[in-house]
């Protein structure tokens, strides 16, 4: 599947069985619907903000067009509530959710205790906890 | 079993009749119409009968095909996936198929299943999510279901039937079409008169009415269909709980995710994925109710013959003669076997499973860090090694 940023073709990253597609030149995250809900079910965890956001009212996308990898439809902004809520872009036709490098860490950081929150976190800290260690170059 | 596909067959005939009728009909009124002359009702159902006949070779010359590529389906191998191979294998036998389908793989996250062909030459193809949601009771209880389609010859009705309806839903297309560029108007200033404006109103009417007549004529007969094939599944597997439990899962599934199908194939799928959404029902859906459906199989008890299964359909939805005299007769004891005992594992283990067999027929290189990332690495990635995203790693894809 395509970035829908860069336009580069993404690589498959799977985690626990989760798989989540992402970007090796702009380090964003494609969160297939179905594969959240997979770490939904298999958390256990009552869907959160962030099924919440996926099946959301959306508001038009300001700034350069950016199409769904699945779908190619144009993809609109939702917010993901919590203490501190996230704007993340997401298909209209609810293919599922992009997550900008800095989106991904601000939506852990606020995951505010929602068990499929903490269970996104789980999941995606790694590749954010890489981004951190790793040292600044540039 | 057999007196019954006969009496289908009779059936299916006189269905393609029926809507071969109206579709001559349709084109000869509009010839007429259209052109105000007698001469124009040959022409108009010559038309009609070329779209159908040109329409009815390719299906036949390439129907199935359309319908797997469509669908975004893959073939694939025992290799890939020995555990379905293996239940279409054992489906096959149990079925007294000649030849066992070929079997192709469809990426969505909607479980559902659906077969082309004939007995001879056919394929089943199910997708990821099915292979992620089921068991393989269930699983085995879905395969049976389709091979029951295509035993019982329900495959190659549906592609034919399937194209007069198309052929008459292009046929009042063109006519819509042409209205809007005036061409039906004024009959080019020739004057007609009350003739015309008769013929303009029949071709009217069947214009509207041919399209859903036609539909009427499919639905009404591949309903029946889907009964007979899941009391097939019950008999093949002898286990009539597995395709019930499929079901249900599948129609909760289709329920929830929005479909991304074709509208051509939806009717083909076990379960109709617009049908299921509430858009379609009654006497417009190809399918009976899926919850009627599953009352049938778990009605039936302690057996899986085809008696059994009459037996349940007349007590759940009060109708008889499903199922011929000869097939309640002579199919005798099948007892109901017990619930196959194994460790399952879990949907996303078996996600992955037939995810990665899509990715490998793409073309994907698979890796695993040592941190425990697995990495898929899209054939556009030429470099031999990449950086592990979560622990910084160089990991080598060859
Ligand atoms: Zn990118
Ligand atoms: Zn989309
Ligand atoms: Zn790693």
């Amino acid at each position: 599947m395509l970035c829908p940023v860069c336009l580069s073709e993404m690589i498959v990253l799977e985690m626990d069985r989760i798989e989540v597609d992402h970007c090796l030149r702009c380090k964003g995250v494609w969160l297939d619907r179905g594969e959240l809900e997979l770490l939904v079910e298999m958390s256990g965890a009552p869907s959160g903000p962030i099924r919440g956001a996926l099946e959301g009212r959306g508001r038009p996308l300001i700034g350069p067009k950016r199409r769904c990898p699945v779908c190619g439809v144009r993809m609109d902004e939702v917010d993901v509530e919590g203490p501190a809520p996230v704007v993340v872009d997401r298909c209209p036709r609810r293919h599922g959710l992009w997550l900008d490098e800095g989106e991904l860490g601000r939506l852990i950081e606020s995951a505010g205790g929602a068990p499929e929150t903490e269970a996104v976190k789980r999941l995606l800290g790694r590749l954010l906890q890489s981004e951190r260690g790793r040292p600044e170059s540039g | 079993m057999w007196e019954q596909i006969r009496s289908n067959r009779r059936k299916s005939a006189i269905l393609l009749v029926l809507m071969a009728v109206l579709l001559l009909a349709l084109g000869s009124s509009l010839g007429a119409a259209a052109t105000g002359a007698p001469e124009g009702a040959i022409a108009g159902a010559a038309l009609a009968a070329a779209v159908w006949l040109i329409l009815t070779l390719v299906a036949y010359a390439g129907g199935d095909n359309i319908m797997l590529a469509t669908a975004g389906a893959r073939r694939i191998e025992k290799r890939d996936l020995p555990k379905l191979f293996n239940i279409v294998e054992e489906m096959t036998i149990a079925s007294g198929l000649p030849v066992m389908p070929e079997v192709y793989l469809i990426e969505s996250n909607v479980p559902n299943a659906f077969a082309v062909g004939s007995p001879k030459r056919s394929a089943v193809a199910v997708t990821t999510g099915l292979l992620a949601r089921l068991n393989r009771d269930e699983l085995q209880g879905v395969i049976a279901h389709e091979i029951g389609h295509i035993r019982n010859q329900d495959t190659r009705f549906i592609v034919l039937a399937g194209v007069m309806v198309a052929a008459i839903v292009l046929i009042a297309d063109l006519f819509w079409r042409s209205m809007a560029y005036g061409r039906f108007r004024g009959g080019r200033g020739r004057g007609g008169g009350q003739a015309q404006a008769i013929l303009m109103l029949v071709a009217l009417v069947l214009v509207i009415l041919s399209p859903i007549l036609a539909r009427l004529l499919y639905f009404a007969c591949s309903r029946k269909r889907e009964y007979l094939a899941d009391a097939s599944a019950a008999r093949f597997t002898r286990y009539p709980e597995g395709l019930a439990s499929a079901l249900e899962k599948i129609d909760k599934a289709v329920l929830s995710e929005r479909p991304d199908v074709n509208r051509v194939i939806a009717p083909m799928y076990i379960v109709n994925p617009l049908a299921a959404r509430g858009g379609i029902s009654g006497l417009f859906s190809t399918h009976p109710p899926t919850a009627e459906r599953i009352r049938i199989l778990r009605a039936m008890g302690k057996s899986a013959s085809f008696a059994q299964y009459e037996e349940a359909y007349r007590t759940v939805s009060g109708k008889s003669g499903l199922i011929g005299a000869s097939a309640l007769a002579d199919s005798g004891e099948t007892p109901v076997r017990e619930a196959a005992a194994e460790t399952e594992p879990v949907a996303a283990a078996r996600k992955r499973e037939a995810m990665d067999v899509l990715y490998r027929k793409s073309g994907y290189r698979i890796a695993q860090c040592t941190c425990g990332t697995r990495m898929k690495v899209p054939p556009t990635h030429p470099d031999p090694a990449i950086p592990c995203p979560t622990c910084g790693r160089s990991v080598s894809v060859g």
